[in-house]
């Protein structure tokens, strides 16, 4: 999904003002969240969220336990953070497929877990103790061509069907075989209307010389890179190398003259909320959940915005994969992607969802009309996934942009 | 000959005390240093696998130099900085606590040791909030139309406290001011108030008193606590990275990417060496200008 602190202790308090200002908007959007529990959410965002629910039955089986790793803040639970608190999407799976499932928010950023987990214990040919994580596309299609995931057990995956076709021709994995969608989002520009003074349209106002300072890009490479191309004209779905060092001559540029503050992961919020910042790169899904009283706005570029996504692999070598296969069924079931949508407001890759939001009416189908979530087709067409590269050019690249972003 | 064995036993004992330290020291500082050196020595020559190939690439060192020039001058003048002024805000502080505060002391104590009850991330994210956009130093100075002033003597960049220079500087004399409070007041409470009374009586100036007695006296404390202030605060990059901006970098987020971003374990191993190199051997340029062992004693 998106970047986040590497220290570990800066993860849980940013994590917790997101918690909270998460809460405040979904109080105020009267989605059925009760009041503000300060005391719980603290040791969740803390303690990382693990080791709860009921172990079960241990000797049962191979499938009767599942572990999953997943980024913060995405998929519902209760208001202390309980993930399989009565009512929950995983409280449901636990009672229909009798599985016990371990879900730990502790995936906080791509290339961190790859030299943590990924790198040292996959690479060795030695297990993970997840039995799912869910890396970012670019993330997934690199383990996918090292060969360390599992291939999918689709017969097992009926609901596999209901993956959104534009998921299924993807270079990387044609088909969709080793990796399940989680969910997708927008990158694109944000502003505060106070500040700038006027509406943003173009990935090129992030240029302008009038919010001089007062400007961030993120530290994740294709959602910087990406919308910069966009302004230059050129693709980022063809990743040419000429182009993309391009677009890092006018980041490096902009960030030497002071145009560009500074480069953020999800700290943008904060300053963005403070106006310490006037417009920035930023995602769809944390504009949504931004106290709509702020009046920031959201769009995608007239030029065309970046779109992402983060997907479901089973690592090589995973103790369950028939109960993770029993969890990917699950949640590609429209009633249950619908009911994660409506908690984590990002594009859900099931399809049937929308449908299903608006079938459950209120608030919920007020969702089913938003754009930033189920895009017409004039915006999809403006949309586009980072092209591939090869590993040589994407060190070069990630380095050259490492060095221009301090 | 009985003589001669007590002697013996006598020499060994010491290392015998030693031991642990030494242990300790051979277990957690000299085996990791060599494996952190092997690794800056070595190639990886796939970026996305495991594997290290030990090749004595001297070459990792001279890379990181020139990549990271920048960011090593900006780590040790920002701590520099830092260190300067937690001296020039600790030393009358920690004066006050010695000599005047009597009865209020142990209390003014704790009040410096107690915001550092919590979290080191916490406080410096607070700094966010009372420096930005919206906070109260910038509304202070907007009510008193002091923005261009502060503009002009560059404590605030473009009508903003936040995320720049000063900002990092700030965050780092705030986090480390108490490693420097503390020991030159352990320095200055030691001193006898005799030798004051003595200079007294023979008609020495205060200001006088202070430069002879008290100053030297108190060095050892300035010493330790310049250690105490000026290592982690060059190490450190929680405070660029929440007060800074782009072009306030330090070296310690620049390892951290080394490492977890690209990869680059040997690059990154090279990088905190040659950091270790000159910070050893700034300690002991300065030690000797300070004399260290005229201290001791």
């Amino acid at each position: 999904m998106s970047e986040r602190p590497t220290d570990p202790e800066l993860a849980a308090a940013i994590e917790l003002a997101r918690r909270l200002s998460r809460r405040r908007f979904l109080t105020r959007a009267g989605l059925g969240m009760g009041a503000v529990a300060l005391g719980p959410s603290l040791l969740a965002a803390c303690g990382g969220g693990d080791g709860d629910g009921s172990e079960g039955g241990s000797a049962g089986g191979g499938s009767k336990k599942l572990s999953i790793s997943n980024w913060t803040a995405y998929i519902d639970q209760d208001d202390s953070g309980t993930f399989d608190a009565a009512g929950t999407t995983i409280d449901a799976f636990q009672k229909a497929s009798g599985v016990s499932v371990t879900y730990k928010e502790d995936y906080n950023d791509n290339d961190e877990y790859f030299n943590k987990f990924f790198s040292p214990i996959l690479g060795k040919g030695d297990t993970l103790a997840a039995d799912i994580v869910v890396p970012t596309y670019w993330m997934a299609a690199r383990i996918i061509g090292l060969d360390w995931v599992e291939e999918l057990p689709l017969d097992d995956i009926p609901n596999h069907a209901n993956l959104l076709d534009s998921y299924l021709d993807l270079a990387w994995n044609p088909g969709a075989t080793k990796h399940m969608p989680w969910q997708a989002g927008i990158t694109g520009i944000a502003w505060n209307p106070t500040l700038t003074g006027r509406d943003l349209t173009s990935a090129n106002d992030l240029y302008d010389e009038e919010f001089k300072g007062k400007v961030t890009f993120l530290t994740e490479l294709r959602d910087s890179v990406g919308l910069t191309m966009f302004g230059q004209g050129t693709d980022p779905a063809a990743a040419d190398l000429d182009d993309i060092n391009a677009a890092l001559d006018k980041i490096e540029e902009a960030a030497s003259s002071g145009q560009i503050l500074k480069f953020t992961g999800n700290e943008y919020l904060r300053s963005l909320e403070n106006g310490d910042v006037a417009a920035c790169v930023a995602w769809s899904g944390d504009i949504a959940q931004l106290n709509p009283d702020l009046g920031i706005k959201f769009a995608i570029p007239e030029e065309g915005g970046m779109q992402w996504f983060d997907t479901m692999v089973v690592p090589k070598g995973a103790a369950n994969v028939a109960a993770a296969a029993k969890w990917m069924d699950f949640v590609y079931d429209p009633a249950n992607a619908a009911r994660i949508t409506e908690y984590v407001q990002y594009l859900s890759p099931v399809k049937g969802v929308r449908e299903a939001l608006e079938a459950a009416g209120g608030d919920a189908a007020a969702l089913a009309e938003n754009p930033l979530l189920f895009p017409d087709d004039a915006t999809s067409s403006r949309l586009k996934v980072f092209g591939e590269l090869a590993q040589e050019d994407e060190i070069a690249v990630q380095s050259r942009f490492n060095d221009i972003t301090g | 000959m009985a003589a001669e064995s007590s002697l013996r036993t006598g020499r060994k004992a010491p290392y015998g005390l030693l031991s642990p330290g030494i242990l300790w020291l051979i277990l957690f500082f000299l085996v990791p240093m060599g494996s952190l050196l092997r690794i800056a020595l070595s190639e990886k020559p796939n970026a996305f696998l495991p594997d290290y190939e030990f090749t004595w690439k001297w070459d990792n060192f001279s890379n990181a130099i020139e990549r990271f020039q920048p960011e090593l001058a900006r780590s040790f003048g920002y701590a520099a900085a830092a260190t300067v002024l937690c001296i020039i805000i600790g030393y009358p502080l920690a004066y006050y606590l010695a000599f005047r505060a009597g009865r209020w002391r142990s209390l003014l104590l704790a009040l410096i040791m107690v915001p550092f009850f919590t979290s080191f991330l916490i406080r410096t994210i607070a700094w966010q909030t009372i420096l930005g956009a919206d906070g109260p130093a910038l509304a202070v100075m907007e009510v008193l139309s002091l923005v261009p002033v502060t503009d002009a003597i560059g404590l605030t960049t473009n009508g903003a406290f936040l995320n720049t220079p000063e900002a990092v500087i700030g965050g780092l004399t705030y986090n480390f001011a108490p490693f420097m409070i503390l020991p030159i007041y352990v320095s200055l409470e030691k001193i006898d108030p005799r030798l004051l009374d003595a200079a007294r009586d023979l008609y020495s100036r205060p200001s006088e008193a202070f430069r002879k007695i008290i100053l030297p006296l108190s060095l050892p404390g300035v010493f330790a606590g310049t250690l105490l202030t000026f290592i982690p605060a060059a190490g450190d990059f929680i405070n660029a990275e929440l007060l800074g901006n782009v072009r306030t970098g330090m070296i310690g987020s620049q390892i951290t990417k080394l490492f977890l971003r690209e990869s680059n374990y040997p690059e990154a191993a090279a990088l905190s060496f040659i950091f270790m190199a000159i910070i050893t051997v700034g300690v002991l340029l300065y030690a000797k200008v300070l004399g260290t062992d005229e201290l001791a004693a």
